[in-house]
């Protein structure tokens, strides 16, 4: 489906959108994202081609370097559930896919989870690979889990040394898209005292990478049990991650 | 003339035409005939004419006369010869005569015709005219060209002729095989007035001309005739003329041509000069001294290579003399005396480099300065070019391109030397970048290493060109050195000032450091050069004198607290009797008044002083601590007695002074007693807890002394040890004696030792006697006498005398005995600690045992019925909490030993003394109901307190096996690590042979390595949840991470090792990289690590940079931003709202 966007150009991408709502084939954006308030001129036309991938999965990212990638692991099964609930999405599958940087399937995965504590390492393929994703449409949430920061801002560079890692402005539309977040990221956890930031690699006007730092998002997604989290910050949680996730499908 | 023949027809008029073209004919026939005959004659003449001057050679009346005789002869042949045979030329009828003699057989044939012609209108008459008609056509037809040509037209000219060429065939080939000599004889012969003594040609070299100053100014005379030597007049200006004589220079190859010569020598001023040669003189010639082209000035513009940051700089210069930093760009700009447009620089190794002209006046060209060289600087002279081209078309005249001006020309040169470019030389030097110059100034000398473990490095430093690096490096004698950057001063220098922390050196105590300081500078060139400081030693103080050191500043800590508390219960005592008075008379004085102003001035001074002693203390025991001086746990103790001090100057207190000094200003005497009592009891407190603090100061010290004297003698073990090492090693006993200064370090050791041993065993008489007994002997051993003191006498004398046999037995003896005394002091020490712990327990079972005798008390009291009377029940409670109070007392004494009494069991046994109080006084009044509750209340508090007494209990017990927090990171990071190999190991287990029956064997073994490493994690880590000494988070952790593990160890052992248990494995990891985080945050910090965050509220983050922006999103940025300042703030918000929607609906 991402590969439709990325190969076709804009012009016959919109004359095989007309064609196809012409001809009466299901426009899989409605059943996507039906009754969640978003309006569906809003959504990138890319998105509607598709007829036979219908349903939205978030992937994993599987990296090297040591860090325990699988960390938050009932994270990604709570934000598709509320996905489906909240928004209305079509969700493919009860459970995340999980993607290595040079998986041959990384560009059917339009949006990329990953976490840790731990290092992070991409191979120069692997970032050069990971590169090309992100700028032909691809879309990466990383959230440090407590001790991937310093790791991942190195990588980041290696992917794009020309583009640093930016703070958005609270007026930016990935704390608006669904939920409204006027003071930015929520805090769900307490790590080092540091208020809660929410970094992009931006190119074009498009977030490309958003990283949160000292939020812990990914620990406010998890089951209720695991981090004995309070309720409201589970919420906070849940309804950043919604927004990151419908902001990455829409604009 | 009207002609008879034209009007009566045309035949006569043809016929007088043809026969006046055969006319002219002959007379120029007769004038050609008549040279070539006078020529030729004059030609036999002149040769004749030869011969005889050949004959009488220099015979002036025979040349005379030849003269004459070809003068006369030459015109004789001219008048007869030419002029009188054209004279005689006939008319045209004589012509036609003539014409009719070459006419044999025709008579006046055409002398007739042209008569006839004439006549024939006469005739008319008489004749037919076409008779005469036909006549004279007859005559035209016979007067064909050659016929009327050919008077003269036959042999006439052909005698002539080949004797005029003979003649001068003759004369040519005489001057041919004769070049010199005949032009001579001719010259003789054709000028009668000519004689070999006078002078017929002179010509001067170089005439008028330019000369360069300076030059050597020759001039040549080239002379034909004349005899002797020409003279040279000249003068310069208008002074009277000189005359020089002209010296004969090699001739030219004619006999007759003569050159002279004479130089002038070098010429400065314009001159004037004429050559007089046998009465001839030449023309008075000019000669104008040219100033040769020279540079005047120089102006040098340096640049500096980039790395030196330095700016450009320029230099005006008489000379072109170069000097600057290899690397630099010079743009040389020179000026010279005259106009000058062009011009080279000759570098060394052939490089040239053209100069362009800035000015009629100023060339300029750049280059670098690479090495030490020299450059030759060449100007063209436009003057002296132009007249090099000039010269080029004057015949004689020579110019020679000058070499070097400077050099003068040679003078044996002829003519004008002049030069059409000058040169110059002049030296580049490179200056080599030098090393930069660094000094320390202070400490100005050696200096024992300050207490604070740092002090400050006073550098002065200095390069030519910029300072890049500075730092300040180290040497141990025998270890790793190291260095520390400092930051570089700007441009070339100058002062500054390091603070130098050694903390973090690795070093001995007792060793000697070596430093210095090293500057770098920025060439980048040739590379950095370096200089160094002069070498200056910073001794580390030795354990013992750390500790002294330390030890001492927390010995003056207590002294101050001692003191603090003495005067706190002064001010205690006043304030006690001023709140007295206060409620007594209900008035404040004006004495009461100023002391109260003063004892609370003087009560902040003592909680500044409180403060202070807390700061010393923890910046000891850092000093201590940085260096590992002392044992973790001790450290902690120390710290959290320092925490403690710090929280005796407590907010409260400090606010109820503040309100008292308030009150006092308003004179508000309510709020002065309200204030004195609540500080009343604020003020018990912090006198118990200076009371507290100084007694587990004093505690604390002897086990810090104890520790430190364990760990002296451990490292003289090592130092001993180290030593026999090497006296292994040496093979030359002769060596042996260098390894004195060693052994007596060694030896000031074990006194410093010996010393801290007396101490202790002082220290330790009244509370531990036995231990006191120990140590002293230790100290013995170490005295005179002893037998360590005796092994390092012999030691030393071995080492001396180079007896490698004694050296090895005496150091084998002092090894073991220092390892002995190692292994006693550890023991000792465990032994103090078990006694300490042993008393502190002791007295709480004996405080536990009161405070359940006192709760059975109250059991009993409330047992008791209606029959007791309440005076007795009083009398009852307040024996409870006169006993409660003692209990109290008994507490606070145990909490001057050790820091674990907590705050619950303070708290809870307050609680007790408080009810029991309440009680007391209702039942004094007779409330029984209330009495009964407080004393229920009271027991509730005691049993709680007896509860918290066995934790402590519990806690003090298991404390001597509990780690500091800081083993335990480094612990869990092991572990983690391990888990993280084993973890991947795992995954590269080839899953699809599991479940299918027999596993091959090979992954058998490997499953089974896994079962026993995954085991020996999960054993690591159950003896690190047993040492975590507090029930901690991370303790919890460690439970569920080792029962994971355990379960992780089952499915390897039964092989059922499949996804499930690679999960199981990460999570495993997960929660190791969790915990050891945890660690840091929760353990470390007294804080919760895994708490919810809590939302702040901030400024929002600057809107994302324009360029990162879609082209859309740019726009309307820049429309606002273009727009925003028309409209007023509140319709910002509106506006830009608009432009939003304005986007979102183009999307």
């Amino acid at each position: 489906m991402r590969l439709f966007c990325i190969l076709i150009p804009r012009t016959v991408r919109s004359v095989l959108l007309i064609l196809g709502a012409v001809s009466g084939l299901p426009v899989s954006l409605g059943s996507l994202l039906h009754g969640s308030g978003i309006p569906l001129a809003s959504v990138s036309t890319c998105w509607a081609a598709t007829k036979t991938d219908a349903g939205f999965i978030i992937a994993r990212l599987k990296y090297k370097g040591g860090g325990d990638w699988y960390g938050n692991a009932t994270s990604l099964r709570n934000l598709m559930n509320a996905l489906r609930v909240r928004g209305n999405v079509v969700v493919k599958a009860d459970k995340e896919a999980t993607v290595e940087i040079m998986d041959g399937d990384l560009f059917n995965h339009p949006f990329l989870f990953m976490s840790g504590h731990g290092t992070v390492r991409f191979t120069q393929k692997e970032a050069e690979r990971l590169r090309s994703y992100l700028l032909k449409g691809g879309f990466l949430f990383a959230d440090d889990d407590y001790g991937m920061d310093k790791t991942f801002r190195e990588e980041m560079k290696r992917v794009f040394p020309e583009k640093d890692l930016i703070e958005l402005p609270f007026n930016h539309k990935i704390y608006h898209s669904f939920y409204d977040f006027p003071n930015g990221p929520p805090k769900i956890h307490e790590h080092d005292g540091k208020p809660p930031q929410g970094l992009a690699i931006v190119d074009k006007g498009r977030v490309l990478v958003f990283y949160t730092y000292e939020t812990d998002i990914g620990d406010g997604l998890e089951d209720a049990d695991i981090h004995n989290d309070p309720p409201e910050k589970r919420e906070a949680a849940l309804r950043m991650a919604i927004n990151i996730v419908t902001y990455a499908l829409t604009d | 003339m009207h002609s008879p023949i034209d009007e009566k027809g045309s035949f006569a008029g043809k016929l007088r035409e043809t026969l006046l073209s055969g006319k002219k004919h002959y007379l120029k026939r007769t004038a050609l005939r008549g040279v070539l005959r006078a020529v030729s004659l004059a030609l036999f003449f002149f040769l004749a004419a030869l011969l005889v001057e050949i004959s009488f050679p220099g015979n002036r009346a025979v040349e005379t006369l030849l003269f004459l005789l070809i003068l006369l002869s030459s015109f004789w042949a001219l008048v007869n010869l030419v002029f009188l045979p054209l004279a005689r030329m006939p008319n045209l009828e004589g012509f036609a005569h003539l014409l009719d003699k070459t006419l044999r057989d025709r008579r006046n044939t055409f002398l007739n015709a042209l008569l006839l012609g004439n006549a024939r209108e006469k005739l008319k008459a008489t004749a037919s005219t076409q008779m005469i008609d036909k006549v004279l056509s007859d005559v035209s037809g016979l007067a064909t060209p050659s016929r009327v040509r050919a008077p003269g037209d036959g042999q006439e000219l052909r005698g002539p002729g080949r004797n005029a060429i003979l003649a001068l065939l003759i004369v040519l080939v005489l001057f041919v095989l004769f070049p010199s000599r005949i032009p001579t004889l001719a010259m003789r012969i054709l000028s009668p007035s000519y004689s070999p003594g006078q002078v017929s040609i002179l010509k001067v070299l170089p005439g008028d001309c330019s000369v360069p100053r300076g030059a050597t100014f020759n001039v040549e005379a080239l002379t034909i005739g004349g005899t002797g030597f020409p003279t040279l007049r000249f003068r310069s200006g208008v002074s009277q003329f000189s005359s020089k004589t002209m010296q004969e220079l090699p001739g030219e190859g004619r006999e007759d041509v003569k050159r002279f010569g004479i130089s002038l020598g070098e010429v400065f001023s314009d001159l004037e000069y004429e050559v007089r040669f046998g009465g001839k003189k030449s023309k008075l010639y000019n000669v104008d001294v040219l100033e040769p082209i020279r540079p005047v000035a120089f102006k040098m513009k340096y640049l500096p290579p980039g790395y030196t940051g330095l700016d450009g700089e320029e230099i005006q210069s008489s000379t072109g003399d170069i000097s600057a930093l290899k690397g630099t760009a010079v743009t040389l700009d020179v000026t010279t005396n005259e106009r000058c447009e062009r011009g080279t620089i000759q570098l060394g190794l052939g490089k040239e480099v053209e100069l362009k002209s800035i000015s009629s006046r100023v060339l300029r060209a750049t280059f670098g300065v690479v090495a030490d060289d020299s450059y030759v600087l060449r100007l063209a002279d436009p003057e002296l070019a132009r007249q090099k081209s000039k010269g080029s078309s004057l015949s004689g005249e020579q110019i020679r391109a000058g070499e070097d001006l400077r050099g003068s020309s040679s003078g044996t040169v002829p003519g004008a030397i002049v030069a059409a470019a000058a040169s110059f030389k002049y030296k580049i030097t490179a200056l080599a970048d030098n090393p930069p110059f660094v000094k320390i100034v202070e400490p100005s000398d050696d200096i024992e290493l300050p207490r604070e473990m740092r002090f400050p490095v006073v550098y002065e430093v200095a390069d030519d060109f910029g300072i890049s690096a500075l730092s300040v490096v180290w040497e141990k004698k025998d270890g790793p050195g190291g260095r520390a950057a400092m930051p570089p001063p700007q441009g070339k220098g100058g002062n500054g000032q390091f603070p130098w922390n050694l903390s973090s050196i690795e070093i001995l105590p007792g060793d000697t450091l070596t430093y210095f300081l090293e500057a770098r500078d920025n060439d980048m060139i040739s590379g950095p050069k370096v200089g160094q400081s002069e070498r200056r030693r910073v001794r580390f103080p030795t354990l013992g004198e750390m500790l002294e050191v330390a030890l001492g500043r927390q010995e003056e800590s207590r002294r101050s607290i001692e003191e603090i508390a003495k005067e706190e219960r002064e001010l205690k005592k006043f304030f006690d009797e001023t709140n007295a008075g206060l409620k007594k008379t209900g008035q404040l004085s004006w004495e009461q008044r100023k002391g109260i102003e003063k004892a609370v001035a003087r009560e902040k001074e003592l909680q500044e002083k409180i403060r202070q002693a807390s700061k010393d203390i923890e910046e000891a025991m850092q000093s201590l601590s940085s260096r590992d001086v002392l044992q973790e746990q001790i450290v902690q103790k120390v710290m959290e007695i320092q925490e403690l001090l710090r929280d005796i100057g407590s907010r409260e207190l400090k606010e109820t002074l503040e309100k008292i000094s308030e009150a006092l200003s308003r004179m508000d005497l309510g709020q002065v007693r309200k204030s004195l009592d609540e500080m009343r009891f604020s003020r018990e407190d912090l006198l118990k807890a200076l009371e507290r603090t100084a007694e587990l100061l004093r505690r604390v010290q002897l086990e810090e002394k104890l520790d430190v004297a364990s760990r002296m003698a451990e490292r003289l073990q090592e130092l001993q040890k180290a030593i026999n090492k090497r006296v292994e090693e040496i093979s030359n006993e002769e060596e042996l004696s260098s390894l004195l200064d060693e052994q007596s370090r060694v030896e000031r050791e074990a006194a410093e030792l010996e010393r801290l041993l007396g101490d202790l065993a002082s220290s330790l008489q009244e509370s531990a006697p036995s231990l006191a007994e120990k140590l002293r002997e230790m100290n013995e051993s170490l005295c005179e006498q002893g037998e360590i003191e005796k092994a390092l006498a012999g030691m030393k004398a071995s080492l001396s005398s180079c007896s490698g046999g004694n050296c090895k037995g005496w150091g084998l003896k002092l090894e073991r005995e220092f390892a002995r005394m190692s292994m006693d002091l550890q023991s000792a020490q465990e032994q103090f600690g078990q006694k300490m712990k042993e008393e502190v327990v002791r007295e709480m079972r004996g405080l536990g045992h009161d405070l359940v005798s006192l709760s059975k008390k109250q059991e009993d009291l409330l047992s008791k019925g209606p029959e007791v009377t309440t005076s007795d029940l009083a009398t009852d409670a307040q024996e409870s909490f006169e006993l409660t109070g003692r209990a109290g007392d008994k507490l606070f004494e145990i909490s001057k030993k050790t820091m674990l009494v907590t705050g619950e069991l303070v708290s809870q046994l307050g609680n007790a003394i408080v009810k029991l109080d309440e009680a007391r006084m209702a039942f004094d009044s007779g409330r029984t109901t209330i009495g009964r509750t407080r004393v229920q209340e009271a027991r509730t508090s005691l049993d709680k307190a007896v509860v918290a007494l066995l934790r402590t209990e519990s806690s003090i017990q298991s404390a001597s096996s509990a780690i500091g927090m800081k083993e335990a990171m480094q612990r869990l990071g092991a572990l983690t690590a391990m888990q993280e190999q084993l973890n991947s190991s795992a995954e590269g287990l080839d899953l699809s042979e599991l479940g299918h029956g027999r596993l091959r064997e090979s992954v058998e073994e490997a499953m089974a390595r896994l079962a026993a490493e995954q085991e020996m994690i999960r054993e690591g880590i159950e003896e690190l949840s047993e040492k975590v000494s507090q029930e901690t988070n991370l303790k919890k952790n460690l439970s569920k991470i080792s029962e994971e593990m355990k379960k992780i160890v089952e499915n390897f052992e039964k092989k059922e090792f499949d996804e499930s248990t690679l999960e199981r494995q990460k999570k495993v990891l997960t929660r190791l990289l969790d915990a050891q985080r945890s660690v840091r945050k929760e353990d470390y910090t007294k804080q919760r690590f895994s708490r919810p965050g809590q939302d702040v509220a901030r400024k929002t983050p600057p809107p994302v940079p324009a360029p990162l922006l879609s082209p859309e999103e740019r726009m309307r940025v820049e429309i606002l931003k273009g727009r925003g300042e028309r409209f007023p703030l509140r319709y910002r918000a509106l506006v830009e709202k608009y432009f939003e929607s304005l986007s979102a609906r183009a999307r």
